[in-house]
């Protein structure tokens, strides 16, 4: 098989093969983003859709299950666990035990969220391991991701799964072919008196560059706005959380669901030992 | 009018009641935020609305983007709780985005609260800036005796919690600093209330200058008073001997008054 750019001396090969390569999965991911976009049911301010669960809003800051939705729109089933460890910090049962490292843990108060509850009901004694707590939370979330996926797609926030795999195809035709040209010069390496590894080095490359740019979740546009807005809108609470001038239940679930529990002071230390170990 | 820089702290030397000044001067991102939320305000409160006024460390020239909160004054004309619930999403947000912290007013209870708000009063009399609406607080009037016994108390409580701190930091000096540090964040209002009732005019809100004004006024030393950290147990003797002058000096007030 010989044609542009397979036809090409190994040295040119590889920089054609770069830009193409770049182009085509930028291509197929604005693609698959349009197609899927096209499908997406246009927000009608005229219509009152029906809802299910809490309404996700720009104007209105999630609180409560919107919290743990807003999780999972932005970061998935993990971003939902690292929401309910938030909760969990600022009820102040889970604790960071500076002595022994890791998590020191209490029964939720009186009050605390069922969610607390059944994230305690998972951990067993009055220790765990960062990554045992995170673990167990990220099992409440699965428990959980059914309603949640249903709640979004209700606000028209998540791609359905019809969607989703629309979006998937479309970008996995392009990837195919940009793996496609480094593994058909590859295999024929030997006729050219080449290495093989080079044009399979550039290829997976691209594997790699694929995987982080599918890696966005199935937030539709709508989706994305809000995410996007609920970041934005939440700036300065984040940085007082990081600094623990805000230490307010409410304040350390909103921002652990919307930026991460490494913004949440307790499991920041955490992950730092976890580092510090890594490290050593 | 200049701003003068020393070390991290931006010390204002501009005059004050320039709050218009300064909140032009925010950066643009919360000057978005605060128009945001006036935006939404007026859209949310369904005519309630009479003012939105900026007050606080902003209007005075305070503003350090790292850590200052922005003090907004809404004034409401019922205040009814539909309301209230309504403009509770717009306050949420403005607090989670740039840290604006908003007190709300009734337009009536504006005249007849100045006996038990003096300072907050006094403080929006002199440095306000109106973002929406009819300024609320044009010929506002606060008693002197009022502000003298409000300026009492809070001295008073600042001597206590002085006092606290160095027994609950048990000898520990770096606990003793911070101690200091947390009383010392709470007197320059009511110091510079103090002087402003003595007479003294004070053209700056920093701390280390309403310090060194009260210090000459007084009669005592303040030079120790900037290091909490480094001389605590320097620092906190010194700030005994002011708070207890500076309450002596109110009661002296008061003698004078009856």
């Amino acid at each position: 098989m010989s044609f542009f750019p397979l036809d090409l001396p190994l040295a040119e090969f590889v920089a054609v093969y770069l830009v193409l390569g770049t182009v085509l999965l930028l291509a197929g991911k604005g693609a698959a983003l349009g197609v899927t976009g096209l499908l997406e049911p246009k927000a009608d301010a005229s219509q009152d859709r029906r809802v299910d669960g809490p309404r996700l809003v720009e104007g209105e800051l999630p609180t409560d299950d919107g919290l743990v939705a807003a999780a999972y729109l932005r970061g998935g089933i993990q971003g939902a666990a690292d929401a309910i460890l938030a909760s969990a910090a600022g009820e102040a049962w889970m604790l960071k035990d500076d002595e022994a490292g890791g998590l020191e843990l209490f029964d939720p108060p009186v009050g605390a969220s069922l969610r607390s509850a059944k994230l305690r009901g998972r951990i067993s004694g009055p220790h765990a391991s960062f990554r045992d707590a995170r673990l167990a939370a990220l099992e409440v979330a699965k428990d959980e991701s059914f309603w949640i996926r249903r709640t979004l797609s209700s606000q028209n926030l998540l791609r359905s799964a019809g969607s989703w795999f629309l979006g998937a195809l479309i970008f996995g035709a392009f990837l195919a072919i940009v793996v496609g040209l480094g593994a058909v010069r590859a295999a024929n390496a030997d006729a050219n008196g080449e290495s093989p590894l080079v044009a399979l080095s550039v290829a997976c490359f691209f594997l790699f560059v694929a995987g982080a740019l599918s890696k966005t979740n199935r937030a539709t546009g709508a989706g994305e706005r809000y995410v996007s807005w609920l970041e934005s809108s939440t700036d300065a609470l984040r940085d007082d959380v990081a600094s623990a001038r805000a230490t307010d239940a409410g304040d350390l679930a909103l921002v652990g669901a919307v930026h991460g529990v490494a913004e949440i002071p307790v499991f920041r230390k955490c992950i730092d030992e976890l580092a510090a170990e890594a490290a050593a | 009018m200049t701003l003068a820089r020393d070390g991290e702290r931006e010390l204002c030397s501009a005059p004050v009641g320039d709050a218009g000044y300064f909140y032009r001067r925010l950066p643009r991102r919360i000057l978005g935020r605060v128009e945001d939320l006036v935006r939404d305000l007026e859209a949310a409160a369904d005519g309630d609305l009479v003012a939105i006024v900026l007050a606080g460390g902003v209007a005075r020239g305070e503003f350090r983007e790292e850590s200052s909160d922005i003090d907004v004054v809404v004034v409401l004309e019922t205040a009814k709780r539909e309301v209230l619930s309504k403009i509770g999403g717009p306050l949420a947000v403005a607090r989670a985005a740039a840290r604006i912290d908003v007190t709300l007013l009734q337009a009536a209870e504006i005249d007849r609260s100045s006996d038990v708000f003096p300072l907050l009063f006094e403080d929006l009399r002199a440095n306000r800036f109106v973002l929406w609406g009819k300024d609320p607080f044009v010929g506002l009037e606060v008693a002197r005796e009022h502000r003298r016994l409000r300026v009492e108390q809070e001295l008073r409580e600042a001597a206590l919690a002085l006092r606290r701190a160095a027994a609950e930091a048990r000898g520990d000096a770096k606990a003793l600093g911070a101690g200091v540090e947390r009383v010392l964040s709470r007197i320059r209002l009511p110091l510079r209330g103090l002087l402003d009732l003595l007479g003294v005019s004070c053209d700056s809100y920093a701390l280390e200058a309403v310090l060194s004004k009260a210090g000459k006024k007084l009669v005592v030393p303040t030079a120790r008073l900037g290091r909490p950290t480094s001389q605590p147990e320097e620092c906190w003797d010194e700030l005994a001997t002011l708070l207890a002058t500076a309450v002596a000096a109110v009661d002296t007030l008061d003698a004078n008054a009856a």
